[in-house]
């Protein structure tokens, strides 16, 4: 299979035509120019050496949607609770796509010839090589081609990328464990410095969505390494000379402090190794310098000097993030060394240089939004999709030297618009330093090697599933098959580049799996099991609550949350179910307390005192898990006079409950159960969902609507509920009202890790510092 | 006091030429009565400092006593010539070839000296340690580099009028010297040898080196002996004002097609330096070479200098080292850039004895006095102390 974000060229005409466009060239169309028949708008941005072509396109996709039988029909049709059908539904998608210049004149034709649908009159072109290929582009589209500022188009697009890619801005240490560490999402992301390091450099400040200013540049640059290293060293090629910088050594061309003071210079704080002239050696030394140690020395003086300043005008305006891009960094470890390190010894580590995974894009992103300025785009909330982009880095020739070798290498991203703007929620204590997942994969190489095994032993039966769940389309096997490739590549190449997608989570690969599916038409897998999960708990409903109230108060509440946990590890999604028996195991396993992390007690004595404004309860699984296990405690929380608010996924992910499945299952059990009607029908039990299609949870992208009622109800409590919710997300988040984390670890590899055994049970209750709990002090786990 | 003799090095320009015969009424004045020594070794040039005596006439008026007054004459005072003994210092400046005749010279004229000790600084101070000590019988002191520099500008800045000056390459005057400010602090020392150090000077004993660049003087060099095959730093120099900058270096209308108004670059800015060697297959001249190289180090530490007299409030920011020593062309490109990226409101300030400022204060760290001095011939300013 092609690897994503490469286009294939037959070998010989590769090798005749390297450097002339070359008509000859085919596209595979199922790989790049994706939904090209559908594209409505288009931008351009033209580089020294690549074209980045944006373009804003419809999907036509299948989703899963449930509907309740219609009452007069019910008994007669079936005894299923409600129907599922799957429709077709159009979602926007941007689409970024970069290669050489090279093979512009190739890939306008195919778009020609793919065009079908558009209505567009103008192309929003920008970049330095914009007004060069200004007539072929009119000429071979048709489109009047429309130009835009470059600086504009820039600042645009650095302002779309963080504020909604997360995991956007990374930090770059060649030497830790992980190359790259990913920084959060901030929820401000203004004030910033971008350094853009084309043949030149422009410092610019960004102060808000609309205002900018260049407050500074230099003319060593980019161009002026390309071009003294030229000169030097007869090499003509930027990569080539980036790769003789790497293998010299710059201290036989630089005169270090050392060479004029025989050693340090103590008192005015230089080190001996410190360069005090760059080539200074070469000045008065009668001998020939080697290619790689003038690059080197070259680079380095190139680098410090960008670097100190940028650190001067970030001092100078206050500012602490300095964003690096330019096409001497673009996917370059080595200037992304050489900076860092310049960043780090002249603000001695006060200030940090950032890079963006996706700088390559900020223009075409810029001049698109810059098109696009009727649609709002920047008010919506844009995700990227994990199953359309390259990753980053997939054309660095560092990283993929067989890729480089065969050139005509292509990059791409895809974003989705997302239908509801997603926001932080109001209770996380401190917005800023929210890190939604537990553990960094992308630095810890044991649980990386673990659970990229463990997805890729899981293929197998979600492949399966995928089939299993579309009986009556024949081509299910075939696209079923489609995406196992495309996932296991995906699952490759995190083996080999853990950083492609920001921080390597569980989450992440979870996520990447349904971008996936969803991508190959299998919106919804689980759709029938959950069904039929359904079907069954319901039947057991009325039986469970009778038999809880017949219980003391304190044996209920401690039957609730045993409840809750029980119905979590009924679980189709977790391997380590696969007999239904094993939850009565549980039950009688989960009775040995205390458990691994055991705040029960200060629950209850919390229990006892007033109750809670209300709750907020992120939920988890269909069937067992949500009618015996979460609606029961939900009940109960009612009944005390705690207003609760249920959210769920707007999307389906694996098993778990749907917002759209859980108003149906509620509605019915309000016809059997007065306390739950009365929370409906007096608003005090609430529906919301979550924004997210994710079997975990990121508090930092959730639906608007969400967090407005969370405040308006003065929410006090938040109960997260399962594995991917409570363990591999948010088991460190910090809040600022009371928390409860409920799970039992399915995994016996994480079991093991976090010091616990396969269903150890996390029960995790914490009172904020500060804020004195009704009951008992606050609570930290073992 | 300050003496400025150049040695005449129209011949045996490279080697240590030990027939070199220097005039003594020349150079070297007033030697058998020095008394302390300091000496600074530069990279190309040895900077020597020595306090000695002289013994001048002046002429004195007296009144006539009152008794003989009507007998002796009908003038009013009578006037006497005398001897009067007062302190100079001398100052010399030569090529690091001549060294060792210069200290032959010195060791044959020393007669009174007391001293034992000669302060050195510079970075040429270790490597002639040995020679100086074995010709001169005296113990090399070495002080640091930095506080010589410092002390020696405070002490010029101090003690000689019209000392520091701004450069106008096209005025009808190129140098246009300031009036000495009664406080002489704060300010921005830019020293540009082969590399460049910036310090903030708050105080006679108060300064911090705030900065610094790896792109100065030797870089010009270095770069420029790589590029042109031209080893000498004065012809370096020679070529790049003959070059022209922008048959090398990337115009910001080379790409944008003319200015970048709403960024407020205008087109003749460079945008990238040597960004044309990038991709043009051409043979580029040493002179254009040159230029830009000139240019682009120029412009760089021009920068630099703003900044950080930005970042510390400073106005006044003077610039030395061997870069800038005696070269108009490299004053201009300075000036050119300060004012660009200052808009005029810092000014590029250079100093008439730049060269002379480590010696003088190496001279100074053996001599701790604030007593006035100044130049012979000159008029006094300030009264002695």
């Amino acid at each position: 299979f092609f690897f994503v974000g490469t286009f294939c060229i037959s070998a010989s005409i590769k090798t005749i035509n390297r450097h002339t466009m070359d008509k000859s060239i085919t596209l595979p169309p199922d790989e790049i120019f994706r939904n090209l028949e559908n594209a409505k708008r288009f931008a351009i941005d033209i580089g020294g050496s690549l074209t980045k072509l944006a373009y804003y396109s419809t999907v036509q996709h299948k989703v899963a949607k449930v509907r309740s039988f219609d009452k007069a029909t019910k008994e007669a049709a079936s005894d299923k609770l409600y129907e599922i059908s799957v429709q077709e539904e159009v979602t926007a998608r941007l689409h970024f796509i970069k290669f050489e210049n090279a093979y512009i004149e190739t890939c306008l034709d195919f778009i020609k010839d793919h065009l079908v649908n558009t209505e567009t009159k103008v192309i929003k072109a920008t970049g330095g090589g914009a007004h060069k290929f200004k007539e072929l582009i009119e000429r071979k589209l048709g489109l009047k081609v429309d130009k835009e500022d470059e600086m504009t188009c820039l600042i645009k697009g650095c302002n779309f990328v963080l504020r909604n890619i997360p995991h956007e801005a990374f930090v770059y240490a060649k030497h830790a464990d992980s190359e790259f560490r990913f920084q959060t999402t901030q929820p401000d992301i203004f004030p910033y410095l971008l350094v853009n390091i084309g043949s030149g450099v422009s410092i610019v400040k960004v102060e808000s969505e609309d205002k900018f200013e260049r407050i500074g540049g230099s003319s060593i640059g980019g161009g002026t390494f390309w071009g003294l290293g030229a000169l030097l060293t007869k090499t003509k090629r930027f990569d080539e000379l980036l790769q003789l910088a790497s293998k010299g050594q710059h201290t036989s061309v630089d005169m270090l402090v050392k060479d004029i003071y025989g050693g340090s210079y103590g008192s005015l704080g230089l080190t001996g190794d410190l360069i005090a002239s760059s080539f200074g050696k070469s000045a008065t030394a009668d001998k020939e310098f080697s290619k790689e140690d003038m690059a080197k020395s070259l680079l380095h003086m190139i680098s410090n000097d960008i670097g100190q300043l940028a650190c001067l005008y970030a001092k100078l305006h206050n500012l602490s993030r300095v964003y690096f891009g330019g096409f001497f960094i673009r996917g370059h470890p080595v200037t992304m060394h050489t900076i860092t390190y310049s960043i780090n010894f002249f603000t001695k580590g006060e200030v940090q240089a950032l890079f963006l995974r996706h700088e390559g894009y900020l223009g075409a992103i810029g001049a698109f939004l810059k098109g696009a300025e009727e649609d709002n785009p920047n008010q919506y909330s844009w995700g990227e999709n994990y199953a359309g982009s390259s990753g980053l880095m997939s054309v660095s020739p560092d990283m993929n030297p067989m890729q480089r070798a065969r050139s005509g290498t292509f990059d791409m991203l895809e974003m989705d618009r997302l239908e509801r703007q997603l926001v932080n929620l109001p209770l996380l204590q401190d917005p800023s330093s929210y890190i939604p997942d537990t553990m960094d994969l992308t630095e810890d190489a044991l649980a990386r090697e673990y659970w990229l095994y463990c997805f890729e032993e899981a293929l197998d039966g979600v492949v399966k599933r995928a089939v299993a769940s579309q009986p009556d389309m024949p081509e299910a096997a075939e696209r079923a098959e489609k995406f196992r490739q495309k996932y296991r590549h995906k699952l490759q190449t995190l083996r080999h580049q853990p950083f492609a997608y920001g921080s390597l989570t569980v989450r992440s690969l979870l996520d990447t799996r349904e971008h996936c599916l969803n991508e190959f038409n299998f919106p919804d897998p689980y759709s029938k099991i959950k069904q039929n999960e359904n079907d069954i708990a319901l039947k057991y409903y009325q039986k469970a609550v009778k038999s809880l109230e017949e219980l003391s108060w304190e044996e209920r509440q401690f039957a609730l949350v045993r409840g809750v946990l029980a119905g979590n590890v009924f679980d189709w999604g977790a391997k380590a179910i696969w007999h239904l028996g094993l939850i009565y195991l549980f039950i009688f396993f989960s009775s040995e307390r205390p458990w691994l992390v055991d705040s029960y007690d200060q629950w209850l004595e919390r229990l006892r005192g007033p109750p809670h404004k209300c709750a907020l309860f992120f939920v988890d699984n269909s069937g067992v898990d949500i009618i015996l296990g979460v609606i029961p405690f939900v009940r109960e929380l009612l009944s005390r006079g705690t207003e609760v608010v249920l959210a769920s996924n707007s999307g389906p992910a694996l098993n778990d409950v749907t917002n759209g499945e859980l108003q149906i299952l509620t509605e019915r059990i309000a016809a059997m159960d007065p306390v739950i009607q009365a929370g409906l029908r007096e608003d005090r039990l609430t529906l919301v969902q979550s924004g997210s299609s994710s079997p975990c949870l990121d508090l930092s992208r959730l639906d608007k609507v969400l967090a407005q009622v969370v405040r308006e109800r003065q929410t006090d409590l938040v109960i997260i509920e399962g594995m991917g919710r409570a363990i591999h997300t948010n088991y460190y988040a910090m809040l600022s009202c009371e928390s409860l984390k409920m799970a039992v670890i399915k995994n016996s590899w994480l079991a093991d890790r976090l010091g616990g055994k396969l269903f150890s049970v996390v029960f995790k209750y914490e009172v904020p510092a500060g804020k004195p709990s009704q009951g008992s002090a606050a609570v930290t786990p073992s | 006091m300050a003496e400025f003799v150049r040695l005449d090095s129209s011949t045996s320009r490279h080697t240590m030429d030990k027939s070199i015969t220097l005039p003594p009424d020349e150079i070297f004045r007033n030697l058998e009565n020095a008394k302390r020594f300091a000496i600074d070794i530069g990279g190309s040039l040895t900077k020597l400092a020595y306090y000695s005596t002289v013994q001048h006439k002046v002429a004195k008026v007296r009144s006539f006593d009152k008794a003989t007054k009507e007998a002796a004459s009908d003038k009013l005072y009578e006037i006497s010539v005398q001897e009067e003994v007062t302190a100079r210092l001398h100052f010399i400046k030569f090529e690091n070839a001549y060294i060792e005749t210069c200290l032959d010279f010195i060791k044959d004229h020393l007669v009174n000296t007391e001293t034992k000790v000669i302060k050195a600084t510079g970075g040429g101070a270790h490597k002639f340690k040995e020679l100086i000590e074995r010709k001169l019988g005296l113990k090399v002191d070495k002080e640091d580099e930095m506080t010589c520099l410092i002390k020696g500008c405070n002490f010029v800045l101090r003690n000689i009028p019209h000392e520091a000056f701004v450069y106008a390459k096209h005025a009808d005057s190129e140098f246009r010297f300031q009036t000495t400010q009664p406080d002489i602090f704060p300010y921005l020392l830019v020293n540009i040898g082969s590399g460049v150090s910036i310090v903030k000077v708050e105080s006679e004993d108060k300064f911090e080196r705030i900065g610094g660049s790896s792109i100065g003087g030797g870089t010009f060099w270095g770069l420029g002996a790589l590029l042109t095959k031209t080893k000498r730093f004065d012809e370096l120099l020679q070529l790049a004002s003959k070059g022209q900058h922008t048959s090398v270096d990337m115009l910001v209308k080379d790409i944008y097609g003319g200015s970048y108004g709403s960024l407020g670059l205008t087109g003749d800015l460079i945008a990238s330096s040597f960004g044309k060697s990038a991709t043009a297959d051409k043979e580029f001249s040493k002179e254009d070479m040159a230029k830009s190289l000139l240019h682009m180090i120029s412009n760089d530490i021009g920068q630099l200098a703003c900044l950080y007299a930005k970042l510390h409030n400073l106005s006044r920011v003077y610039f030395g080292g061997f870069f800038i020593r005696g070269h108009p062309v490299t004053m201009h490109t300075i000036t050119y850039s300060i004012n660009f990226f200052t808009k005029g409101e810092v000014q590029a300030l250079f100093l008439r004895h730049e060269g002379y400022l480590g010696a003088i204060g190496a001279f100074l760290k053996g001599y701790i006095t604030y007593s006035r001095w100044r130049l012979p011939g000159s008029r006094a300013m300030y009264g002695c102390g």
